[in-house]
């Protein structure tokens, strides 16, 4: 069984730098700097740049927003559905509130939410498909029905029987998506580990009689590291938009507190009259989908030949 | 849910049972498995008496309330109960009309499979020519550009889309209807203009998608080795497309398309309640919300089995287009 | 006559990135006779698959030519259009591509990849199509041909599938065949029946041909005139007799004195220095491995004629052809001196050091899978100090003995002993000393080393885990001194292994291999994946070792020439089961079951010269 020869050329060594991926620095005290450069050639890509532009004025605006904003959310100060004004920049709803101090106040659930949405789903994800994957044999065999079933649910009807049952609210959402999510990110924990599981190195490690948790966090996650940040920032803007949408649904945060998303809901009658009180807040869940979708994206461009060449698999 | 990968591995032989049979089997399981979670969801939550009949109800009311739906009964006795019932089609009754669930169900079905399949068919015709195109021609500047755009349209939420459609083609340009609400007049084909803003929000969800699917793939398979051998016999272009990189770049797209499936039940949900579609999505919503557990799991069950049942005829799509899998293990 | 197809002073670029281009090749000459063999050989970045791609016409991505140009029967083809060269691709110059599996598309059935063919440039139809196809598939030896019409790509073996491209590519008669590799990935016996059909079509219809290789000695059965290739240029072309015999120029000399053969025992020499992937401008582009380098060198260098058709691009071609053979392959001298205490045979100490009794290890049997025998009761003996080689054909259950012996893999029965001691199945449950006995080196250099450790964290872990006492510079000496041992810069400790060469990193895995200290170290294909002058210097080095440490080795591998020169004893695999063992020159030089000796014919000699590649092996399907 005859392979096609590798090339032995290798461009740290004929002196004619061309090192890949900047890793050619010394190993000393290269650490952080070399962190500090791959961060660096990360935020190069045009995509990373405009995300983590995008996302980090949102978030701005998420926390400095409730001590800027000129009416308290709840308060009604003024006739209901005014047009935009010198003194209600964004109108007012239909109960007669500012519609602009409303926006400022509403991103923290929307962005929070999510975020320990996909925090939770991760945590359970990483356990349980790195295991399985690994150990294989049955483990993997009980795993994969469980998350076969989960997954032959859609995520809306799950959210929405766990509602029926308990009713809503934050925790309760937090809690089902991270449940409906923790299978896809399983799935491809579960792929990667059993393409990563075979490989010499990880043999090599087996046959030194190295542990359990040696193989699986030392040898086996490092690799799929790239995969799995991928996935994550998939799963994020996911759930932003699940999230988003379920608080439009009415099935996502209890009244009175309210996000982005309810107050799309609740205004949708100024489609008609003054529109700017509705697009105001579903455009910024849009941009806030749309950093986080552009982070995702360059990550898949940044590890790109790490994710399929890597281990020139 | 059967994968392609197991029938790879185990071929279609005749020394286990054939692959229909299994298939079926490992179908009626899981829509088991789905009933049992979903029967245990409700019933983990306890009486829901309380929640329906509002905090100052008595405790006759209440008695009444538990009596009636058999809510004093031990769980499983109750889940046999509801299982037995389904498989005839009985869905019990509803918390909140008191009347049975299917008669809730029934009028809005038609309508709904109607506008899915008005999403379905824009979401295949759209996307799967748009996506070979894009992966198989597009470089440099026009690629990211299509990049771009497909990106930004599926960074919205659906409801954000619909309502942008609202404003640019019923307030605006007054072309059609501003919500739904004619369709539940009429027969089903009356008021077609209806069903095209809220068609076109469902499948502008999952275009996308779709569309970087099989670009991603067309441009995998346009790299392979066979393509460049075709192309060093003197193929020429529109026959590489077409019989070269579509059957192969195919077989992930029609399985994306069917798990897709699961994206477009939220986006049916969504799309009806923002346009007020009367619907089985709307009709979701408002049990979920009046915490109707009868009418929530009815429709679970229904969704959730077509759910899986066209996942099962996608995996068996994928093989008939798969040569290499349909007789795997000979 | 003239040429089918010429190269004349092709030199070609491609744009990398803002404004730079990186040349590919430079100057390259070349003509294709018809019904002859032009031979191409190189190791991995020479340039060879982008030379053949270029004769074809075909443009890639950010090609720019350079110079020169490539003439079809007369008339240039260089920036022809698209158009005109579609008509030409199949009907008059054909390319087989390398990879067998994927040349040929999955979705389409064997009938309509030839349908497709013929209607484009013969306006040949239906029936007339099927019987020219059918026609064709009997001539390559596919059995039953108009059933396997119907058929898809992948219900047919490689090596068929492989049959099946060349009458593809030659159903439209086409005046030029380009072959890349086109017996890659198939067992030795496959590779010799292609060779000897593509051999018979080339002098029965007439085609010219160009048969791109990495294998030297194969190819020196092929083809009838050579060519060698490094770094873009060709260096050296003749006669293939003549190029073989009397090498002119140092790097082809070097490249054959690496090729290892089953006839001596003398090793095969590697090459120091690391082959270049960088076309030389303004110099010899050998210079920096060269033994006979010299300032004249560090100019343009021309070809020079040194025989009949027989030129080379050196300044000291020509001279003295006997006496340059000793002078450039000076391998270091130990080796030498380990090949003869190796053939002075130490008296075998009577107690093995490592027993393998009655192992079998069973895949499969879930369902509907018929359990798949891949070691059937295999017994076998290392004696300390003593290597023994195990070779036979992929499926042969090889690497799956040795990954039962290294606790990789659970056995089904049989048990391994190490001095005496009874060895736990799996590795998890060996002692710390039986496991620091055993070590394992794989054969795949991109997978032996955890991409996201450095050189000097993978080196240490053996240490860490045998020897957990040792302080931190102890361990850092340590590999430091492991480095040196196998030639690498300590320099390099730092540095991850996506930035070394492949030879480097089988190196690496080796200094952590010995780093455990182990008695007995089991080589799974390790210089498979190696070009060849690469692998003589890895073969070098394991010799080496071996004498310095009293190493026992257990060395898998299908090249039974490697084998000769490493091995002591030698057992044959197939199937699972051993076909034959013993002392591996009494093996070589009569073997007494015939699977052996069909292993043994077909490697290729070069010495008997062209077109030896036999036509008249039954042309079973393989």
């Amino acid at each position: 069984m005859s392979v096609t020869p590798v090339a032995d050329a290798t461009p740290g060594n004929t002196g004619d730098a061309r090192g890949a991926e900047g890793d050619r620095g010394a190993g000393d005290g290269g650490q952080a700097r070399r962190r500090a450069r791959r961060l660096r050639d990360f935020l190069s890509i045009p995509q990373a740049m405009v995300g983590t532009v995008l996302l980090a004025l949102l978030l701005a605006l998420t926390i400095i927003g409730p001590f800027v904003a000129p009416y308290p959310p709840s308060a009604i100060s003024d006739t209901p559905l005014l047009g935009p004004s010198a003194k209600h920049w964004l109108g007012t709803d239909t109960l007669g509130r500012d519609i602009f101090s409303r926006v400022l106040n509403g991103g923290g659930s929307v962005i929070l939410l999510p975020l320990l949405a996909v925090a939770a789903a991760m945590i359970i994800a990483i356990v349980v498909g790195l295991l399985s994957g690994y150990l294989g044999g049955w483990v993997d065999a009980v795993v994969t029905r469980v998350v076969d079933v989960v997954l032959a649910i859609p995520s809306y009807l799950l959210v929405l029987v766990v509602v029926t049952a308990f009713g809503t609210g934050s925790t309760i959402v937090v809690l089902t998506v991270a449940v409906v999510y923790a299978p896809y990110i399983i799935r491809v924990l579960r792929a990667a580990t059993l393409t990563v599981s075979p490989l010499d190195f990880v043999l090599a490690a087996r046959a030194r009689g190295e542990g359990i948790r040696w193989v699986v966090f030392r040898e086996i996650l490092p690799n799929i590291g790239p995969t799995l940040l991928v996935e994550i920032a998939l799963r994020t803007t996911y759930a932003i938009m699940f999230i988003a949408s379920l608080s439009f649904l009415g099935l996502g945060v209890q009244p009175p507190s309210s996000n982005w998303g309810v107050m799309v809901a609740d205004n949708r009658l100024l489609l008609l009259v003054h529109p700017a009180g509705v697009i105001a807040p579903a455009l910024l869940i849009g941009v806030l989908a749309i950093s986080i979708n552009l982070i995702a994206d360059a990550l898949t461009e940044f590890f790109g030949d790490r994710l399929h060449n890597q281990l020139m698999v | 849910m059967v994968a392609a990968s197991d029938i790879a591995r185990h071929g279609w032989s005749s020394r286990r049972p054939p692959y229909v049979v299994r298939a079926l089997v490992k179908l009626a399981l899981t829509l088991l498995a789905i009933s049992v979670v979903v029967f245990g969801l409700t019933a983990l939550a306890g009486n829901p008496a309380h929640d329906i009949l509002g905090m100052d109800a008595t405790q006759s009311q209440l008695a009444a309330f538990t009596a009636a739906n058999h809510l004093n009964q031990p769980v499983v006795v109750r889940y046999v109960h509801w299982l037995a019932g389904v498989l005839h089609g009985d869905f019990g009754q509803s918390y909140v009309s008191g009347g049975s669930v299917w008669a809730l169900i029934e009028p809005r079905l038609g309508r709904s499979l109607l506008l899915i399949l008005f999403a379905w068919v824009l979401i295949v015709v759209v996307s799967v020519p748009a996506g070979l195109l894009a992966g198989v021609r597009l470089r440099g500047k026009a690629d990211v550009l299509a990049t771009l755009v497909t990106l930004s349209i599926a960074a919205f939420p659906e409801f954000v889309i619909g309502m942008v459609l609202i404003i640019v083609f019923a307030v605006n340009l007054k072309l059609l209807p501003v919500d739904s609400t004619a369709v539940s007049q009429g027969g089903l084909f009356d008021s077609l203009s209806s069903y095209v803003l809220p068609a076109l929000t469902i499948a502008l969800g999952s275009i996308p998608y779709i569309v970087r699917l099989m670009r991603a793939n067309a441009r995998d398979v346009a790299s392979h080795s066979y393509v460049r051998s075709a192309v060093l016999r003197g193929i020429s272009e529109p026959a590489l497309s077409t019989r070269y990189i579509l059957p192969n770049a195919a077989p992930p797209v029609v399985t994306a398309l069917g798990l897709q499936l699961a994206a477009l039940v939220g986006g049916v949900i969504v799309a009806e309640t923002l346009f007020g579609f009367p619907g089985i999505g709307q009709l979701l919503v408002q049990s979920a919300a009046s915490r109707d557990a009868p009418t929530v799991e009815a429709l679970t069950m229904m969704i959730g089995a077509a759910f899986v049942i066209i996942n099962l005829l996608s995996d068996a799509l994928v093989i008939v287009l798969t040569p290499k899998l349909r007789d795997a293990g000979r | 006559m003239t040429d089918a197809l010429a190269a004349r002073s092709l030199s070609v670029a491609y744009a990398v990135r803002k404004g730079t281009a990186s040349q590919v090749l430079l100057d390259v000459s070349l003509e294709l006779a018809p019904g002859r063999i032009v031979g191409l050989a190189g190791e991995s970045g020479a340039g060879k698959s982008t030379l053949a791609v270029c004769l074809m016409g075909y443009r890639t991505a950010g090609q720019q030519v350079l110079g020169g140009e490539v003439d079809l029967a007369g008339s240039s083809i260089t920036g022809a259009s698209v158009r005109r060269l579609r008509g030409l691709w199949g009907s008059r110059l054909a390319y087989l591509p390398q990879d067998t599996s994927t040349s040929l598309n999955p979705a389409l059935t064997i009938g309509r990849h030839f349908a497709e063919s013929l209607a484009k440039h013969e306006h040949l139809r239906h029936d007339a199509a099927r019987r020219t196809a059918a026609q064709w598939l009997a001539r390559v030896g596919i059995p039953g041909p108009g059933r396997a019409l119907r058929r898809y790509p992948h219900q047919f073996s490689g090596g068929q599938q492989q049959r099946i491209a060349i009458a593809l590519a030659l159903c439209l008669e086409p005046a030029v065949l380009i072959l890349d590799e086109p017996t890659t990935g198939l067992d030795v016996v496959t590779q010799a029946q292609v060779n000897a059909l593509v051999v018979g079509l080339a002098r029965e219809a007439g085609v010219a041909m160009l048969y791109v290789s990495h294998n030297l000695a194969m190819l020196a059965t092929v083809c009838d005139d050579l060519a060698i290739m490094y770094a873009g240029q060709i260096v050296e072309r003749g006669p293939v007799l003549s190029v073989y015999a009397a090498p002119q120029h140092p790097y082809t000399a070097a490249l054959i004195a690496a090729v290892p053969t089953i006839e001596s025992a003398e090793p095969p020499r590697g090459i120091p220095g690391i082959p270049r992937s960088t076309v030389a401008v303004g110099e010899c582009c050998f210079l920096d491995r060269c033994p006979l380098r010299a300032e004249q060198c560090r100019t343009s260098i021309p070809m020079r004629a040194v025989g009949e058709r027989h030129e080379a691009r050196c300044v000291r071609a020509g001279e003295r052809p006997g006496e340059r053979q000793d002078t450039t392959t000076a391998g270091p001298a130990a080796t030498r001196e380990a090949a003869q205490a190796a053939d002075a045979k130490p008296a075998a100490p009577s107690e093995p050091l490592l027993r393998v009794r009655d192992v079998s290890c069973t895949f499969g049997g879930r369902g509907r899978d018929a359990a798949v025998r891949a070691v059937d009761h295999v017994s076998a003996e290392v004696l300390a100090g003593r290597t023994l080689g195990i070779a036979g054909e992929s499926g042969s259950g090889k690497s799956t003995l040795l990954k039962v012996i290294a606790g990789l893999l659970r056995a089904d029965s049989g048990e391994v002993t190490i001095q005496g001691r009874a060895l736990a199945p799996s590795a998890a449950r060996r002692s710390a000393a039986d496991r620091r006995a055993i070590q394992i080196v794989f054969q795949n250099p991109d997978s032996t080393l955890n991409p996201r450790h450095t050189i000097a964290q993978s080196l240490e872990r053996p240490l860490r885990l045998f020897e957990p006492g040792m302080s931190r510079a102890g361990r850092r000496a340590r590999i430091t001194e492991a480095m040196n041992q196998v030639r690498i810069s300590p320099s390099l400790l730092d540095r991850y292994p996506r930035n070394m060469s492949g030879g480097q990193r089988q190196r690496i895995a080796i200094a952590r291999a010995l780093l455990a200290d182990p008695v007995v170290l089991l080589c799974d294909e390790v210089t498979s994946a190696l070009d060849v002058s690469v692998q003589a210097s890895i073969v070098e080095l394991l010799l080496d070792l071996r004498a310095t440490r009293q190493l026992a080795m257990i060395f898998v591998t299908h090249d039974l020439g490697v084998l000769r020169s490493v091995a002591d004893e030698v057992i044959v695999m197939q199937n699972g089961t051993v076909r034959e063992q013993g002392e591996i020159a009494a093996v070589l030089r009569s073997p007494r079951d015939d699977y052996t000796r069909r292993l043994i014919d077909a490697i290729p000699s070069p010495d008997q010269g062209a077109g030896t590649a036999r036509p008249h092996d039954k042309m079973s399907s393989s």
